[in-house]
């Protein structure tokens, strides 16, 4: 696949690189990276070789640094929007994964940018890396999920009071609150990337599909409701 | 607004609300209810306001109940919901923690969005000792915030926590020197006026309710409140500005 404007997809063995590839604007997103991103998440889900996504920012600077706001103004009005929201629901579609995805993380991650990492399963940050949401100094809401999934990983206070504060985290404080799995030097991010991902594609992609629904699903369900679930798919592997 | 239990004043653009002193007794405790059900409606319609601080009048202001020094069962007559009126206000609430923070005073500052607590502050949920439990949302907020295990130590064992502790586990955000948290809490409020107002209640209100839904709900939840805050002016205010590098002014419209 490829020929996409805003992203570099990559395919090597069992693992499927996605780059977020607009460097001149720190991959920043936009109309046409939400395009792109939704056409390579429906193939990767489509294809039974990628056992594993890894998710990562072009250039030095930065993962991503937030949607671009030139593109806002512009914007349909809201009930046309909210139309096209759920019609090209990229959400959805990072949210159904059925194979893991990697966060490597360098550099500025703010906004729809920290959206996008924690709908990957594992993040893992370089020293460099600084996390930030500014959405409500713009007078709007994170509206890539970050209402949604900042709490339910680092918990509502911590992310309220990044909310409220606008204050950014360093690399080390966002290791402290759960925010990310490890912290890299930044020249050994990506190899460490590659490393787990290729560790996780030579297991039985079965189980590992099976376990990341368990957790996943399980997390919407009672207990009760989660364990007859973990039941039924550790039956299927 | 002839408030006795609380006062409540606008400084530098935020909103603080003191409980005033209090030996536990029903009376008191039916006032506060009544008083902050009543501030709750009236600051809902103050547009401007970004966040609310809620501190006591002197430490220890947050140690009452079932399991504190002093505490006397009134027949049920005392069990006032008073952490589900700080529930019900639809700004940020920030917890302004100094001494202890006991029983049903750690129920009412679980109710809020954060804590800031006083490096000498502890923190406890006691109730157990006076072989009851938590009656005004403890058992539900806290394992939702800490976990079930510290949860567990902390309402079956009666554990007390100092406040490096709380804050290793994620009970409170902040630990700073004692008399410097409502300093520390307006300093967090002075950032918060960079911010949209009306932005500020749908964040609060995305995260809280949508914590209770599926993620699929919550995602939900989050567009449409995301394209309602659309139609208001205060958004091409906030992009305008950024855009041309200015500070904003939002009017919460």
């Amino acid at each position: 696949m490829s020929g996409f404007e805003t992203i570099i997809y990559e395919k090597d063995g069992g693992v499927a690189y996605v780059t977020l590839n607009r460097p001149e604007a720190l991959n920043a997103y936009n109309i046409q990276m939400r395009d792109d991103l939704y056409e390579v998440l429906g193939a990767v889900a489509d294809d039974p070789e990628v056992r594993v996504v890894v998710v990562k920012g072009g250039g030095d600077k930065a993962f991503c640094a937030g949607a671009d706001l030139k593109e806002f103004m512009s914007a349909p009005p809201p009930t046309q929007a909210r139309m096209i929201r759920f019609q090209r629901d990229i959400w959805d579609r990072f949210s159904n994964m059925a194979q893991p995805l990697i966060a490597a993380l360098n550099g500025y991650v703010l906004g729809s940018g920290i959206e996008i990492a924690l709908f990957c399963d594992i993040r893992l940050a370089a020293t460099n890396a600084r996390f930030g949401l500014p959405e409500v100094s713009l007078g709007i809401i994170p509206a890539a999920g970050g209402t949604q999934t900042l709490p339910r990983t680092i918990g509502a206070a911590k992310a309220m009071e990044m909310l409220l504060t606008n204050e950014w985290l360093d690399a080390a404080e966002a290791l402290r609150v759960g925010l990310v799995n490890k912290l890299l030097e930044p020249q050994d991010l990506l190899p460490a990337a590659r490393a787990m991902a290729e560790r996780i594609a030579s297991y039985n992609p079965n189980a590992v599909r099976a376990a990341k629904q368990a957790v996943r699903r399980g997390q919407d369900m009672s207990l009760s409701q989660g364990l007859r679930l973990e039941k039924l798919l550790a039956r299927s592997i | 607004m002839g408030f006795t239990a609380i006062s409540y004043e606008r400084r530098e653009g935020q909103g603080v609300i003191t409980l005033k002193a209090h030996s536990g007794q029903a009376e008191q405790l039916a006032n506060l209810y009544y008083e902050l059900g009543q501030l709750a409606d009236e600051v809902a319609w103050d547009q401007q306001l970004r966040v609310i601080l809620l501190t006591a009048s002197e430490p220890g202001g947050f140690c009452f109940g079932p399991g504190t020094a002093g505490w006397q069962e009134n027949d049920g007559e005392g069990r006032w919901a008073l952490a589900e009126q700080i529930a019900r206000f639809d700004k940020p609430v920030i917890a302004v923690l100094e001494g202890d923070v006991f029983a049903q005073g750690l129920e009412m500052a679980l109710a809020c969005d954060v804590r800031i607590a006083a490096q000498n502050s502890r923190l406890a949920m006691p109730q157990i000792a006076a072989g009851l439990m938590p009656f005004d949302g403890g058992s539900q907020r806290l394992p939702r915030l800490v976990g079930l295990g510290k949860a567990m130590e902390m309402i079956l064992g009666a554990e007390v926590l100092d406040a490096a502790q709380a804050m290793a586990i994620g009970l409170v955000n902040k630990v700073v020197a004692p008399g410097d948290c409502l300093r520390t809490a307006m300093g967090w409020g002075q950032k918060a006026q960079a911010n949209g107002p009306l932005a500020m209640r749908f964040v609060k209100e995305a995260m809280n309710k949508g914590l209770d839904m599926s993620l699929a709900q919550g995602l939900r939840l989050e567009a449409d409140l995301y394209f309602l805050l659309h139609t208001t002016q205060d958004r091409t205010e906030g992009i305008t500005s950024f855009l041309a590098k200015k500070s904003p002014e939002f009017k919460g419209e």
